[in-house]
């Protein structure tokens, strides 16, 4: 395989066939494994299903998704709201992957998604060539997952212009889209649903309206509270990512620990033991920012570095990462490991002076 | 005969479907006689408790007449099992009785529990102002700890005790039999796991022996029920009881039946304290145990309280919610939504995803408002008389919601009501919290505004914050020990509190109580304690809180008929206190400016004393000023203080400043301590003495003056001097350099502003920026 990245549903075959080989549960209709499966297939397994073993998708409360996919049984669509980099996409993308068994029904919200993106557009050469028919019509992921009665994803909701979520009313009310051109109707077959993610940071750049409101379950991803939690889905992304790219060497446990360590206390403006007040970079210190800081110090240290990856690849990879907003922040880094982590030891030290060195 | 013969149901306390399953049985076995856990010597109540006029939540109290004030309760809801039953024997006729231990041995096991550890959950229970809920179930249900609950729910898939709880007891439509035979299941393998602890095995033989006294009196075992906890019955079931060495002797007390609150009831935890959704619990029980008609009623109120506070919620998001709590329980193997499936549908949907909503509205919602009430058949001691009466004469609330009160104490019936309030918080009642005296009330007190400070002689206004709890009902009936009347309560106890006084500050601070309070007898004894304290003390920050206290009572007590008879004492009191603690100020201010810190404070206080107050020598304190001023041996920043102090009550002129700060400063080889009494000197009000060009001069000098090296050492003295100054200051402080700067020379200018060009400095606008550059880098 030479693909970068597969979809949940090609990457993860294996588990969701094991799953629906022994599922005998009700499913909705459309649905490729029953709503008990899909939570086993998106929480993970500590025993081995029909000897797959299934990993965690999703690490934190197993309520959030539940209610998740009671909603998607249902004729209500699912927001999935929450800061940058909760894993709302991935959480989205899982689910569709298991519930309809395709991932790539999606829409991607930006200022420039217009009605199109979400109904239909024309192959304008044979439209001029043949007039409006089934075989010009180009249809949006929407439709095709009306026709199909599958799940649909809107990302980055609040992004489009208010125009296209009001088309996304219409189409999340009546469950139908209407093509004048050709004098026909497309009406969603059952399974039919819309996952939708907001960033909450965006609140304000298009607020959602009520009417859109009104159309969807929300559910608010939280930001990983648990240290060790954090730890753990940073270790485990990081792995993946490594494994996907082919680059990077494993970077030690210690160095992870750290590594979130300096997101939490900056992203709280306080030491974990609360004793010293610091001052929280503009940037976002998302759990997916320190994968990705962690996965670049790998290559660091595996290209220009000594082979490990250390406190000094990571003040590296991380100047990067954080002066994204403004420089500002790389201030607040330094006066951070001034003021905070003095007085630590082991990876602490090097991750000092590599700061220090970051001019 | 033995006790396992008999109809043994066991319960949890407060649990709907314990209470409905009970009463079926009750109504099939139609027993002649009704054992319930409960202490046994409170059957006298019970006919209160059946009483028509009882409106649950409803609590028997038991409180100490003797001793340490202490008490327990034993609450009951409308769906307790225990009420339900004691409800069911009044209805049909037949008897019931309370069976467990008496509540003095209870009291007794409370207390040596309290004495042996010291460990946290214990200081729980006596921080309730001694209204713990250390019930009946807190000994006997809990053999084992939060943790272990915690884990028996995570064992199950569920997050915690309460979830798990409804997900195998509540919601499940059991029959009584089958609801009987769970939970008595459910009670031996939890007995299995943990320990059970010794006063709830001494308990299990109580309760046993009386179940056999009872069969003794001929009555035979199918016409018997006892209601008891779980794990009571669990253990009577099993194999023979093991022996115990014997309860402790009972404490003297009393008891009564109290009323209570569903807000206190929900925030007691654990397996029989209390439930965390008491008003939905009710619901349930009264709606026939139907647990998803209660979730859509509760939701549709949600809706419409959301709709009230103007959130766009419709019907069709009740119907999903509804529907979405619904497919949650049975995604989670449940038979019906409970509290959990509740909220997270309300909150995906009528929140729209925010948790605020949820925590704001629908907790108060479950939880409800109501309060118990009592009918005639529930006597009252004379402090709750008293208190009913208070509330009544001053049209004060008691519900168990905070509500503010402004009391406008140039009013004699807003005074009287001020008196009664001061009175309760003396006894230490909890109702009437003091909320300040300012204009406006959101500003809460002043730090040293208290109660009972020594600024509460001369206010015309006072707020307070009222509610009632049950821990009102407790305190009134524990106070009791005190005495038959409020007025009698706050004469002990500020007795023993003068009594246990060690410093002249306390002892005043009682006297300025026992003003409030109107009590004659303490107002003598703490003038003693005063007089005793104030010549033995020897804290200043002590004696000048104590002259601040006396000379307020000089100033405003002349309007209190009880202090004019002293008012001599308290005149010379005064004296006598101003006069030792100028004398041992100089005592307190060795160290470093850490520990001078409460000097420092008592030397505003009292210079305040020696300028408003006729009778303080302010002689004798312009002397005392001076010495330390001068002294170089005391530490630095009182002598800033005395310094600042002398200038602006004008004993020093603005030369003999400028000398002393020049002295003072030019101390170019002990930076540290120059600094120290910068800081000291702007303590004072840095404001006024900033508005001084001389003084600004000063310390500009000593500034240039200064080698790096001092300087780096100074640095963070000086950081801290200069931090305490505000914005207005900073710009006095700066508009004197730039003027002292350009009025020298362009060079001199330059040397203070590096690499200035001349051109730029010969524009003043510019050397302000540049002087304010300067300014917050040394900042």
């Amino acid at each position: 395989m030479s693909e970068l990245r597969l979809p949940a549903e090609l990457k993860y075959a294996a588990e969701i066939a094991a799953l629906a080989a022994v599922d005998d549960a009700a499913k909705p209709p459309q649905w490729k494994l029953s709503p008990k499966a899909v939570l086993t297939y998106v929480m993970g397994s500590d025993k081995p299903v029909n000897g797959v073993s299934i990993s965690a998708k999703y690490i934190g409360d197993p309520a959030l998704v539940q209610v998740a996919i009671a909603t998607l049984a249902s004729d209500r669509a699912l927001m999935l709201a929450g800061e940058p980099g909760t894993a709302k996409s991935w959480l989205s993308e899982h689910l569709s992957a298991a519930i309809s068994g395709d991932s790539l029904l999606t829409v991607q919200g930006t200022a420039g998604t217009s009605e199109e993106h979400l109904k239909y557009g024309w192959n304008y050469a044979l439209l001029l060539a043949e007039g409006p028919s089934e075989k010009a019509l180009v249809p949006s992921p929407i439709l095709r997952a009306m026709r199909a009665g599958q799940i649909a994803r809107v990302e980055e909701i609040t992004r489009t212009s208010p125009e296209v979520q009001d088309a996304l009313i219409s189409i999340l009310s009546e469950k139908q889209i209407a093509i004048p051109e050709l004098n026909d109707t497309v009406s969603a077959q059952r399974g039919f649903s819309i996952i939708a993610t907001a960033n909450t940071r965006d609140r304000g750049v298009n607020e959602m309206s009520a009417a859109l409101k009104r159309r969807f379950n929300f559910v608010t991803v939280p930001v990983v509270e648990s240290l060790e939690q954090e730890i753990t889905i940073v270790q485990q992304r990081e792995a993946q990512l490594r494994s996907d790219y082919q680059v990077g060497v494993a970077p030690p446990e210690e160095l992870t620990r750290m590594l979130v360590t300096v997101f939490k206390e900056l992203r709280a403006g306080a030491t974990l033991d609360g004793k010293t007040k610091l001052r929280s970079p503009s940037g976002v210190l998302s759990t997916a920012e320190a994968i990705s800081v962690l996965f670049n110090s790998g290559i660091l240290a595996q290209s220009f570095g000594s082979g490990t990856t250390g406190g000094a690849e990571l003040a590296r990879s991380m100047s990067g990462a954080l002066a994204k907003e403004s420089a500002d922040d790389l201030k607040i880094l330094r006066e951070y490991v001034e003021t905070a982590t003095k007085g630590r030891s082991g990876a602490w030290k090097a991750f000092q002076q590599g700061v220090k060195q970051l001019g | 005969m033995s006790a396992a013969a008999i109809h043994l149901f066991p319960v949890r306390h407060h649990s709907p479907r314990a209470a409905a399953c009970l009463r079926a049985l009750l109504d099939q076995v139609r027993p002649r006689l009704l054992l319930i856990e409960g202490p046994s010597d409170a059957n006298a109540l019970i006919p209160v408790l059946t009483d028509a006029q009882t409106e649950p939540p409803v609590a028997i109290l038991a409180y100490r007449t003797e001793g340490e004030p202490q008490s327990a309760m034993w609450p009951f809801a409308r769906y307790s099992p225990e009420f339900q039953a004691l409800l069911w024997a009044h209805e049909n006729g037949a008897e019931a009785r309370f069976i467990d231990w008496p509540a003095g041995v209870a009291l007794a096991v409370d207390a040596s529990r309290a004495d042996d550890e010291d460990d946290d959950e214990d200081d729980e229970d006596d921080d309730d102002d001694g209204a713990g809920e250390a019930d009946q179930s807190d000994s006997a249900d809990q053999p084992t700890t939060q943790e272990h609950y915690q884990q028996l729910a995570e064992q199950f898939g569920l997050r915690h005790f309460d979830e798990f709880w409804d997900a195998w007891f509540e919601t499940p439509q059991y029959q009584p039999e089958g609801f009987a035979a769970a939970l008595t299941a459910y009670a031996e393998w939890t007995a299995g796991s943990g320990g059970r602890d010794q006063s709830s095995a001494q308990r299990d033989l109580y309760m046993a022996a009386r179940i056999e006294a009872a069969l003794g009196e001929g009555y035979a075992p199918n016409e018997v029920v006892a209601v008891l906890g779980a794990a009571h019955v669990a253990a009577l079931l099993g194999a023979e009881l093991p022996t115990q060495p014997p309860p402790p002797a009972a404490l003297s007390c009393a008891l009564a039946v109290v009323p209570y609150s569903y807000p206190r009831l929900s925030e007691a935890s654990g397996y029989g304290a209390g439930n965390r959704a008491p008003w939905y619990y009710e619901r349930v029980y009264q709606g026939e145990l139907d647990f998803a008609r209660a979730t859509l009623v509760v939701l549709l109120e949600f809706a419409a309280s959301m709709r009230l506070r103007g959130f766009a919620v419709s019907l069709a998001d009740v119907i999903e919610a509804y529907r979405l709590s619904l497919s949650l329980a049975a995604m989670r193997d449940k038979s019906a939504p409970g509290v959990d499936e509740l909220a997270e549908a309300a909150q995906a949907t009528l929140a729209r995803g925010e948790a605020a909503p949820i925590r704001e509205f629908l907790q108060p919602l479950l939880i409800g408002k109501r309060i118990g009430k009592l009918g005639a058949a529930a006597g009252k001691n004379s402090l709750q008389r008293e208190f009913a009466e208070g509330l009544a004469e001053f049209g004060l609330p008691s519900a168990d919601e905070a509500e503010t009160l402004t009391l406008r104490l140039t009013d004699s019936k807003h005074a009287a009501a001020s008196l009664f309030l001061h009175r309760l918080r003396v006894s230490d009642v909890p109702y009437a919290s003091y909320a300040g005296s300012q204009s406006v009330v959101s500003r809460g007190p002043d730090s040293d505004d208290e109660a009972g400070g020594y600024a509460a002689l001369n206010r015309s206004r006072e707020h307070w914050e009222l509610q009632w709890t049950p821990a009102t009902e407790v305190a009134l009936a524990e106070r009791v020990i005190y005495g038959e009347r409020f007025d009698q309560v706050c004469q002990r106890r500020l007795s023993e509190a003068i009594g246990g006084a060690s410093h002249a500050a306390d002892a005043t601070r009682l006297l300025i109580d026992a003003v409030l309070t109107d009590c004659s007898g303490a107002i003598a004894s703490a003038l003693d304690a005063a007089e005793r304290l104030s010549s033995l003390d020897d804290d200043v920050a002590s004696l000048a809180q104590a002259a601040r206290t006396l000379a307020a009572l000089t100033s405003f007590g002349s309007s209190r008929p009880l202090l004019k008879q002293v008012g001599n004492t308290v005149e010379r009191l005064l004296v006598g206190t101003y006069t030792r603690a100028i004398l041992r100020l100089e005592a307190a201010l060795g160290g470093d400016a850490e520990a001078t810190q409460p000097a420092r404070a008592a030397m505003l206080v009292i210079n305040e004393l020696a300028l408003s107050q006729a009778l303080c020598d302010r002689q004798r304190w312009i002397q005392a000023l001076a010495e330390i001023a001068a002294d170089q041996s005391l530490e630095a920043s009182a002598s800033g203080v005395a310094c600042a102090l002398l200038y602006l009550s004008r004993e020093l002129s603005e030369e003999q400043l400028r000398e002393l700060l020049a002295g003072r400063l030019g101390d170019v080889l002990n930076p540290s301590r120059a600094a120290d009494f910068l800081a000291g000197f702007f303590e004072v009000n840095a404001l006024v003495l900033l508005k001084n060009r001389e003084i600004v001069a000063a310390l500009s000098d000593f500034l240039s003056a200064l080698e790096p090296e001092h300087f780096r050492d100074a640095l963070p003295a000086l950081r801290r001097a200069f931090a305490l100054l505000g914005a207005s200051e900073r710009r006095f402080l700066t508009e004197h350099l730039v003027a002292l700067h350009a009025a020298a020379a362009p060079a001199a200018g330059a040397a203070v502003i590096s690499a200035a060009d001349s051109a730029a400095l010969a524009d003043l606008g510019d050397a302000l920026g540049d002087a304010l550059d300067d300014l917050d880098d040394l900042l």
